[in-house]
């Protein structure tokens, strides 16, 4: 019986293979057939969109895997403890100045905070890290001077609301999970490890661990990818433009187009540009900021890392605090 | 008997080092054929570079992993956060999730946005962020694809253009030369590695832009107000992969009437400035306009301004 499963699964890997050969070299002439002419030109421009946050995403998902790995192998838990102060408020400020250094993107960081936490880094301060790195860092900040260049102060006002949305929110988290584990801890029983601590090669066991939490977080990523392409294709942009005067109204509404959208945050500046005038500045700050937080991509990403019930807080609380510093913004400086 | 913790693990590293594989042919691929630049742009290209580099280590390392028939997991205390997945029917689900995008990206990585998809976006025709002239987009329009025939421009005799589309990002005081260039010319021609600076210099300079000969090209795209003698130009904007593709362009006014969406032109006019919408944007009235075979390379690429 058991020699019989290996054999099937032998096969399907080697099906795989030749698969996968037969499409590297015989796509073209696949591609004539007749079928494929009838399937709607949507579906391509999905596949397009799809596949190309898909090749965007996965050079920074390998770098944050790697980096996830590195720190998993080489930082120990003292080193973290150091460096951070021990007041829980005051290494909010450190946390959110971090992406200054590590200008980590938003794909990129779940994986990298996950592994601080677990390496005894505050929850809190972990939190902040990820909300703010992929908006407090110099990448982004060119980007979005480059795409505001009649109105450079947007970019400021950027770095400004994401530092301090983050720490705000930091602190509603820290006053609401304490020291709680946010973190998903996978089912109680024994773990297929533990048993053979064999001192191995340091070097082999970061790239075993950077292949499974590939996969790991490669799955979120595909299926947020797919529901940001679908919501590309199909969704009228130009539907936006009649709520984008309202001061109220407005920045909710940008805020939920960045979330569907799951642009990355060092492009998003030029996605914004292009409703330019129409919508009042405060709006095009709650996307610029919202949308390197939270989006589709990445909440999944979060439900495959953290507790669901740390998630739905989480998104529960961005929002309002980006939307209230937003609107504390535009009564001080309109 | 076996209980959990003896689970065989090696179809898993088996399957995962082919969709490694997989992914890695695809890259290479897309590289090969230069498709790649339909998805990302150029300046994202290097790190596709080091990702194939270091997929291919991992693939290898997965299979030899998967073949050694030690199943016993190397040291970690990662808390069993990596889950395989536990039935046949969850197995399918993950790795068809990642199989099929490598099938698509093979046979369909060459599509190229169209019109369709421009309609679903806001068009920029006059610029900066305080002027801008952000206008209505159609519902109407055809479907057809502009990039049929590609493969007969001359550009596709140049395999190696892919990191050259997209030059560095230019200095500011390298934009403030151009700005300069711009102003003195009395004809203009649109090239396509700056063509997001100069559309924007243009727009920016609207009232000292007024007469002069501009040439660019574009595909033939229209908004829902237009009337029968006006087109949009327009060429999608990308800055790092097409999910953030952005239609830029300039109204072109002159018989028009017959060109089909879609259709790409190259069109020479004069500038003049005209209301649209409530804002001032640049039209050019064209002097001459001929049919063009889509370009190797449909997209244009933000280069960016350094700004310090």
């Amino acid at each position: 019986m058991a020699l019989i499963n290996k054999l099937v699964k032998d096969s399907l890997v080697f099906l795989l293979f030749f698969f996968i050969l037969f499409l590297f070299f015989f796509a073209e002439e696949i591609k004539n057939l007749s079928f494929f002419t009838r399937i709607p030109s949507t579906f391509f421009n999905v596949n397009t969109i799809f596949l190309s946050i898909i090749l965007e995403a996965i050079p920074f998902i390998l770098l944050g895997v790697f980096v996830s790995a590195i720190i998993q192998a080489f930082v120990s838990e003292e080193a973290i403890r150091r460096i951070l102060p021990r007041n829980a408020y005051l290494a909010l400020i450190p946390a959110a100045l971090l992406g200054i250094i590590f200008p980590i993107c938003e794909c990129a960081i779940i994986p990298v905070v996950c592994r601080l936490i677990k390496k005894g880094m505050p929850s809190h301060a972990g939190v902040v890290f990820m909300l703010s790195a992929p908006i407090l860092n110099p990448v982004v900040y060119t980007s979005t001077y480059f795409a505001f260049k009649g109105t450079p102060y947007i970019a400021n006002a950027r770095m400004l609301i994401g530092f301090i949305s983050s720490i705000l929110i930091g602190f509603i988290i820290y006053r609401r999970f304490k020291r709680e584990n946010i973190l998903k801890t996978k089912q109680d029983e024994h773990r297929h490890h533990h048993h053979h601590h064999q001192k191995g090669n340091k070097l082999l066991e970061t790239f075993y661990h950077a292949s499974d939490e590939l996969f790991d977080t490669g799955k979120y990523l595909f299926i947020g990818a797919l529901l940001a392409s679908l919501f590309q294709a199909f969704f009228d942009r130009n539907a936006l433009l009649s709520l984008g005067t309202s001061t109220t109204l407005a920045p909710g509404v940008m805020m939920g187009f960045a979330f569907v959208l799951s642009v990355c945050s060092s492009a998003d500046a030029f996605v914004a540009s292009s409703f330019g005038s129409t919508f009042t500045e405060g709006s095009i700050l709650a996307f610029l900021v919202f949308g390197p937080m939270i989006d589709i991509k990445n909440t999944l990403m979060l439900f495959g890392y953290f507790k669901k019930k740390f998630v739905l807080y989480l998104l529960f609380v961005t929002p309002l605090v980006v939307y209230f510093s937003v609107y504390i913004f535009q009564l001080f400086f309109k | 008997m076996k209980s959990n913790e003896d689970r065989d693990f090696s179809f898993h590293y088996l399957i995962r080092g082919m969709i490694l594989i997989g992914f890695m042919l695809l890259l290479f691929k897309l590289l090969l054929t230069n498709d790649i630049s339909l998805l990302i742009a150029p300046k994202m290209v290097r790190f596709i570079y080091s990702t194939l580099f270091v997929l291919l280590i991992l693939s290898v390392l997965l299979i030899l992993r998967g073949t050694s028939g030690q199943n016993q997991s190397y040291h970690c205390d990662c808390d069993g956060e990596h889950a395989y997945p536990a039935s046949k029917w969850k197995s399918l689900f993950l790795y068809s999730l990642f199989i099929i995008p490598i099938a698509t990206g093979f046979l369909f990585g060459n599509n190229v946005l169209d019109s369709s998809v421009a309609m679903n976006r806001n068009i920029k025709l006059g610029t900066s962020s305080q002027t801008s002239a952000n206008i209505t987009a159609a519902k109407n329009g055809t479907q057809s694809s502009p990039a049929a025939d590609s493969s007969t421009t001359d550009a596709a005799s140049n395999p190696k253009s892919v990191l050259e589309d997209q030059p560095d990002p230019i200095t500011q005081s390298e934009y403030e030369a151009m700005k300069d260039q711009l102003l003195k010319a009395k004809t203009i021609h649109i090239e396509d590695d700056q063509y997001v600076n100069m559309m924007t210099i243009i727009q920016d300079n609207l009232n000292s832009m007024v007469g002069k000969t501009v040439t660019t090209k574009g595909f033939v795209y229209r908004e829902k107000n237009f009337m029968q003698d006006e087109i949009v130009v327009a060429r999608f904007g990308i800055t790092c992969c097409v999910a953030d593709a952005s239609v830029y362009g300039v109204m072109a006014k002159g018989n028009v009437a017959a060109l089909p969406n879609d259709q790409w032109v190259q069109v020479t006019g004069t500038i003049d400035q005209a209301q649209y919408n409530g804002e001032t944007i640049p039209v050019l009235n064209i002097t001459q306009l001929s049919k063009i075979t889509a370009p190797q390379q449909p997209y244009v690429f933000d280069v960016g301004v350094q700004i310090y």
